[in-house]
C-alpha cells in the first residue's frame, strides 16, 4: 500500500527517472496521469475518432517506453510526452492531409486584437466546438496546445521547434481568428 | 453577452472535460504486457486437456478389462505332478477294507431314491476307513 501513495506524491520528472531505472510501477504512474488527457487531445485532433485517438495514444506511450532508458533528470516530460505525440500527428497528417505549411498561413491570419464579439452564453460551447472543427490544423493545433493541455509557450516552442516569440504571436492570431468565426453566431 | 478571451479559454476547458470524460481508457498493463493470441494459449491448453483426460479414462477402463485385453498373448504355466518310479513300487500302506475288498458293484435301486443323490455329495465314500 506504501508504494502507490508514494508514487502519487512524485512529480512527472521524478516518476520518469524511476522508471528511466526500470520502476514499472512509476511508468504505470505516469500513464495514469497523462493517458486520458493525450487520448482526448488526439481525439480532437483526428476528428473525435475514438479507436484512431487510442491507438494513438498507445503509440505515443510505448514510444515514451521504449526511449525511457534515455531520459535525462532535468528535461521538461509534459514537454517530451506532447512531442512524441506532435510528431506522430505531424507524420499523420503529412501522409493523409496534406495541408500548407503554418507559415503560409500567417498570411490569412488577420493582425486584427480588438475583434469583439457578442454570444449567447447558452450557445458559446457548440459555436466554440464547430469554430475548432473547421479551423485550419496547424492553428487548431497551438490553440488545443496551449489553452486546452495547458501546455506553456516554452514548453510549445520545444514541442514545435518554433521560437518563442513566434509561438506566441501565431496564439494570438489563433484566438483572434477564432473570435471572427465566431461572429457568425452573433445574431443566431 | 461580450465574448473574452477568458470566456473563450474556459469554454474550450469545459468541452475538453466532457469530451475526456467520455473516452475509454485501456489500462497501461493491457497495452504493455506481451499479447499472446489466444487461439496459441487454447490450442496447447485443449491438447493438454485431452492428454490429461485420456489417461484418466484408459485407467479407468483397463480394470474392468479381460487380460486378454491387456495382453496381447497369456501363458499360463501348467506344473504337472512329476510320477516318480518308486512311489509305483511302493505305494504307501492302505487301509485292510480298501486293500482286501474289491470295490462293490452299485446296486441302483429300481426305484428312485427320494433323496439327493451321493454323487451331488462330492464325498469319496470308497475311501471311507472303516474302524
Amino acid at each position: 500500500m506504501l508504494i502507490p501513495l508514494r508514487l502519487s506524491a512524485l512529480s512527472d520528472e521524478q516518476l520518469m527517472k524511476r522508471a528511466s531505472q526500470g520502476n514499472e510501477r512509476a511508468f504505470e504512474e505516469l500513464y495514469n496521469r497523462h493517458a486520458r488527457r493525450l487520448q482526448g487531445f488526439f481525439s480532437r485532433r483526428l476528428g473525435n475518432d475514438a479507436d484512431l485517438a487510442a491507438d494513438f495514444m498507445h503509440d505515443t506511450f510505448l514510444r515514451l517506453y521504449a526511449a525511457r532508458e534515455r531520459y535525462q533528470g532535468n528535461r521538461d516530460f509534459r514537454a517530451w510526452l506532447y512531442t512524441i505525440a506532435y510528431n506522430l500527428l505531424k507524420n499523420h497528417f503529412r501522409r493523409n492531409l496534406p495541408l500548407p505549411a503554418s507559415e503560409e498561413r500567417d498570411d490569412v491570419i488577420p493582425d486584427n486584437s480588438d475583434v469583439e464579439v457578442e454570444i449567447d452564453a447558452t450557445i458559446l460551447h457548440d459555436a466554440l466546438r464547430n469554430v475548432l472543427k473547421s479551423m485550419p490544423e496547424p492553428l487548431s493545433l497551438l490553440f488545443s496546445l496551449h489553452y486546452e493541455e495547458e501546455l506553456t509557450i516554452p514548453q510549445i516552442a520545444q514541442i514545435t521547434q518554433l521560437p518563442e516569440g513566434t509561438v506566441k504571436s501565431r496564439l494570438h492570431k489563433v484566438m483572434t481568428t477564432i473570435k471572427i468565426k465566431l461572429k457568425q453566431y452573433e445574431n443566431n | 453577452m461580450k465574448i473574452t478571451d477568458q470566456d473563450i479559454i474556459h469554454a474550450a476547458r469545459q468541452l475538453r472535460d466532457e469530451e475526456n470524460e467520455q473516452l475509454h481508457v485501456t489500462p497501461w498493463h493491457r497495452h504493455h504486457r506481451f499479447h499472446v493470441p489466444s487461439w496459441l494459449v487454447t490450442i496447447p491448453a485443449a491438447a493438454l486437456i485431452g492428454f490429461l483426460l485420456g489417461i484418466w479414462f484408459n485407467g479407468k477402463t483397463k480394470n474392468n478389462m479381460p487380460l486378454t485385453a491387456m495382453t496381447d498373448t497369456v501363458y499360463i504355466k501348467v506344473t504337472e505332478p512329476s510320477v516318480k518310479a518308486d512311489t509305483l513300487t511302493h505305494t504307501a500302506p492302505q487301509p485292510v477294507f480298501v486293500r482286501t475288498k474289491a470295490p462293490k458293484v452299485k446296486h441302483y435301486s429300481p426305484h428312485p431314491s427320494p433323496g439327493r443323490s451321493i454323487a451331488e455329495d462330492k464325498i469319496r465314500y470308497d475311501l471311507l476307513v472303516k474302524n
